[in-house]
């Protein structure tokens, strides 16, 4: 290149670059939604007994998000074919589960495994029954992009999102921002937290001093339970009826689905699950992670026998030689873990 | 009086910088293939143990830690994770050293502290935001390192269409990060620009049977799996 030519470009770049930033400094984007950004505090209601949650930093609750989250949480506008919400597997009356042994996506295809409750998911460590998210934002988009349940892709739903007439100001009423994998991840989560289960025959005995309120046959269950002779509540433990662990309980000696593993890659954690909270259980039928006890009865027999033998199986598990009077106060006992408020009864 | 500052300083930021501008610059462009032939509609390819012809629909990967190597085993350095599809091809390596280099190296994948990040808090522009399809498998709170999807001749008709057997397999997982050295003579000079080249054949890595296996995803670690992200590394050449 000559070097006249090579003086005239460098004098063309600085035009160009004065121009632009000249532009860039004298344009402001309007902005035109039709809400403002507005955030009013929710209180979460702590039942009496349970511990305060920890609520992430980047994403307080405010009545705005929370029915931001519960309008997308009941909207199938998430899945591909906008067929099923979150809400089609996650039923109130049902403990936010569905009754079937593995959950059905788009197409009726057959997921993974059981529907697991949402109750008091907010004070979980742990995402899905491997534990492999850390976090219920997180959580939000599994379901979303995968193929057997909603089937659809997150680029796509924020596209879609995007055109809709009411959540682009929605969106930017609780978060201030265009609609983005953020919003939407973050305002189904404020949500499900707000999916607290703390007043069941239970808490009014235990919590709330009604000390009359169980029966004989509960109390005798509730014995049971926090007994060493069955040590169900080494694993379903503290207020929320889980230690927030992962265990193997000798459901098969060869698993299909690994469990834990997939996570950690180490043979220990195969046939590990995440525990379970037994809160609304009577609801969350059929049980284990893949549904493959019907009953409450036959998950009582299953731990009752012992289990199948594993090397990873927890050495909890293991004949406990229950009566029938037995059996059925632990069932009883179990039955009283049912919150009717919550269930939306 | 500020505006005017900021113009006055941007612009001869802009004339000087335009003044010393005499570095070579360079893009490198990834050929996608498959068994030799360019994955692109209509194009049939022989992939897996069984011979099976597939057409892609989709091809994705991620790389990092790009480097190019000189004559004397000095490194030059180009930043940040990169994201490559069938539509976006390219890097732009920007500025480069004027020197001789041999090779060109990168990881194949997402480090493995980016590799856990919530993907919601990063920006459309960030190469690992959500994509489509997608490159990140939630369950496990982690990336896609190789994504490849399409279909496969699964009745034997000598015809693929997508009414045939789905055909997937997404490499990730961060013991499957695997490092690739593609030779690649270069003399860079000054004020020059490069189109560096290097081809992917997609085929090598189906070194299993399609119709025993047609979706694979390496989340777990196994012989098989490990098998193919081994093979990861040869795929990559001038």
């Amino acid at each position: 290149m000559k070097e006249t030519q090579k003086l005239q470009m460098q004098f063309r770049l600085f035009f160009l670059g004065s121009i632009c930033l000249f532009l860039f400094c004298t344009c402001k984007k309007d902005k035109v939604n039709e809400f403002d950004y507005s955030f009013t505090p929710y209180k979460l209601n702590t039942p009496i007994g349970f511990p305060e949650p920890i609520i992430p930093d980047n994403n307080p609750l405010s009545n705005e998000r929370v029915e931001l989250g519960k309008m997308l949480f009941f909207d199938p506008i998430l899945s591909r074919d906008s067929s099923i919400s979150c809400g089609t597997c996650h039923l109130q009356n049902l403990a936010f589960t569905d009754n079937l042994t593995i959950s059905r996506g788009i197409d009726n295809r057959e997921g993974f495994r059981n529907t697991a409750t949402l109750t008091n998911i907010l004070y979980n460590d742990f995402f899905l029954k491997e534990g492999g998210i850390p976090s219920l934002e997180r959580q939000v988009s599994a379901p979303i992009e995968d193929e057997d349940e909603m089937g659809f892709n997150m680029v796509e739903l924020i596209e879609r999102l995007k055109n809709h007439p009411t959540y682009p100001d929605l969106i930017w009423q609780a978060y201030e921002r265009e609609v983005d994998a953020f919003s939407i991840t973050r305002a189904i989560a404020c949500y499900e937290r707000t999916l607290i289960s703390g007043n069941s025959k239970y808490d009014k005995f235990y919590y709330q001093d009604q000390k009359d309120i169980l029966t004989e046959e509960e109390k005798l269950g509730m014995d049971l339970f926090f007994s060493d002779k069955t040590n169900c509540s080494t694993c379903h433990s503290d207020f929320n009826f889980t230690n927030n662990g992962f265990e193997n309980n000798g459901l098969y000696e060869t698993y299909a689905d690994p469990g834990r593993i997939r996570i950690t890659n180490k043979e220990i954690d195969e046939g590990k699950f995440k525990v379970p909270t037994l809160r609304n259980i009577l609801q969350t039928d059929p049980y284990m992670h893949n549904g493959s006890l019907q009953t409450l009865e036959s998950v009582i027999e299953h731990y009752n026998s012992g289990g199948s033998n594993h090397p990873n199986k927890s050495e909890l598990v293991r004949p406990l030689d229950l009566s029938e009077e037995e059996k059925q106060a632990l069932i009883a006992f179990l039955e009283t873990l049912s919150d009717w408020e919550f269930l939306g009864e | 009086m500020k505006i005017l500052k900021s113009l006055l300083l941007l612009s001869a930021i802009v004339f000087f910088a335009s003044c010393s501008k005499d570095a070579p610059t360079a893009q490198l462009t990834f050929e996608h293939l498959a068994d030799g032939t360019p994955v692109q509609s209509g194009n049939l390819h022989r992939i897996g143990e069984d011979g099976k012809l597939a057409t892609f629909s989709s091809v994705q990967f991620y790389i990092h830690n790009l480097r190019m190597i000189k004559t004397g085993g000095e490194e030059f350095e180009i930043s940040g994770t990169h994201y490559i599809d069938l539509d976006n091809t390219s890097i732009d390596l920007g500025e480069i050293d004027a020197d001789s280099y041999t090779a060109i190296k990168f990881n194949v994948g997402v480090d493995s502290v980016n590799n856990h990040l919530d993907i919601a808090l990063l920006p459309e522009s960030d190469p690992l935001s959500f994509k489509k399809p997608s490159m990140h498998w939630s369950w496990q709170a982690g990336y896609r390192f190789v994504s490849l999807n399409g279909y496969y001749d699964g009745n034997g008709d000598g015809m693929v269409s997508e009414t045939d057997s789905l055909l997937q397999l997404h490499i990730g997982n961060d013991a499957y990060l695997r490092e690739t050295t593609v030779s690649y003579a270069l003399e860079a000079a000054e004020e020059e620009d490069y189109d560096l080249n290097i081809k992917v054949d997609y085929a090598d890595l189906f070194n299993y049977d399609i119709t025993d296996f047609p979706i694979v995803k390496t989340g777990m670690i196994n012989e098989r799996n490990t098998k193919i992200a081994d093979a990861i590394p040869s795929i990559f050449s001038r």
